[in-house]
């Protein structure tokens, strides 16, 4: 399978003068993306959003310095991380509290937000996600953010384990063709 | 090799990508009504910006230019007079305060679809809130709709106007949004006999937020 194809030419033409279809197309395919490098930087739904929010309006509000006939992602994903870091730093800034009453999972004491390269990984890692048929991502979510065996997966969906297992291979087929852009190469 | 078995180097970069993978900020999905919100944003600005090039006079001066007989000429004119009317506007609009930000309002379950902007301005005398939120059936006859301030604890409530309706409206507040981040719309009715210390009904149409609560 190819990498997560991009929006048509028309539709970001689209987005560009504020058509409001051509808004939501892009908000569907990229949504995820956006979500998941606000999330890697913010670890807060509710900041995450605003810099959705953030995000979208500021690339509709440059979309005229885009270059026609390029992917939106990689500009979408510099744009979300910069808002995200934003918000972080406007958070930074709230009441002081001692630092053992802090929730560790507290975003503010995140001191460094993850490089660009990074961000960048966890939207990429997001599209591909995205580019899945949902039983597939479904067995993917199981398997690897709950920690599910394959029978653990096929009673939780009341599915066969060689359902499972069919699923399992053409999901992270599918995954390995769509990140293989990313692979390290040797230097 | 069986053919659901993925090749060592496919199980290599899933390796490679498994603590994304098994990291719940990558599975996290935005709330049904984000796309609501980002469409009313920039719905809000795209009619502001298209309001702000129909009065600069583009349209009245550029039609001549196809219909006269000496178009090019004519046509050099309109341009000149476009520009100078730009120019003048540009001017102008230096002394006009522009928002200091916009916020994306969303109908709740009481007006579910219900998308709308308010433009937020800080003047010496208060915040002006301009509100766009079109949709809304208009209350007359003592029901009428209350536009509010909120802080995060939803603690204090401070109320901005009451309107019959509030497409195009603008409203005004004596806090600092920073300190009521949450703008919100309600449903009232004068209380009989009338209550002069009359508070909020509860009943939330649309709401949106200036600026993040912390959770």
């Amino acid at each position: 399978m190819p990498a997560p194809v991009g929006l048509d030419e028309a539709t970001v033409e689209a987005f560009r003068r504020g058509d409001e279809a051509a808004v939501r197309a892009v908000f569907g395919q990229y949504s995820g993306l956006v979500m998941a490098v606000a999330m890697r930087v913010l670890g807060d739904r509710s900041g995450a959003e605003e810099a959705v929010q953030q995000t979208f309006l500021q690339a509709w509000r440059n979309a005229g310095s885009f270059e026609s006939g390029r992917e939106l992602a990689p500009w979408l994903a510099t744009v979300a991380r910069r808002a995200a870091i934003d918000i972080q730093r406007r958070e930074g800034r709230r009441d002081t509290s001692p630092l053992d009453d802090a929730d560790p999972t507290d975003a503010a004491l995140i001191v460094m937000p993850p490089s660009e390269e990074r961000a960048w990984e966890a939207g990429q890692v997001r599209l591909a996600i995205d580019s899945l048929a949902a039983d597939e991502r479904e067995i993917v979510r199981l398997q690897h953010l709950h920690g599910f065996t394959q029978q653990q997966i096929a009673d939780h969906l009341s599915i066969a384990v060689g359902t499972v297992k069919s699923r399992s291979f053409r999901a992270h087929k599918a995954l390995a063709a769509a990140l293989a852009h990313l692979r390290e190469v040797p230097s | 090799m069986a053919s659901d078995e993925l090749t060592p180097s496919d199980t290599d970069l899933i390796n490679e990508f498994a603590t994304l993978l098994a990291h719940p900020s990558l599975w996290v999905e935005p709330s049904p009504d984000l796309e609501e919100r980002v469409v009313a944003a920039i719905r809000g600005e795209s009619n502001e910006a298209r309001a702000a090039a129909e009065s600069s006079g583009w349209y009245r001066y550029a039609r001549p230019s196809r219909v006269r007989r000496w178009s090019t000429l004519v046509g050099a004119i309109a341009v000149g007079a476009a520009a100078a009317v730009a120019i003048t506007l540009l001017a102008t609009r230096d002394t006009t305060p522009s928002p200091d930000s916009t916020v994306a309002l969303a109908g709740t379950d009481l007006a579910s679809g219900l998308v709308g902007t308010a433009e937020l301005t800080a003047v010496p005398s208060g915040v002006q809130i301009y509100l766009r939120l079109p949709g809304l059936p208009r209350r007359d006859g003592g029901e009428f709709y209350q536009v509010w301030l909120r802080d995060c604890s939803g603690t204090q409530l401070v109320p901005a106007g009451s309107f019959h309706d509030l497409d195009d409206v603008i409203a005004w507040a004596g806090v600092a949004p920073a300190d009521f981040p949450i703008l919100t719309v309600t449903k009232e009715v004068v209380a009989p006999p009338t209550d002069a210390a009359q508070g909020s009904s509860g009943e939330v149409v649309a709401k949106g937020a200036s600026a993040h609560c912390p959770t």
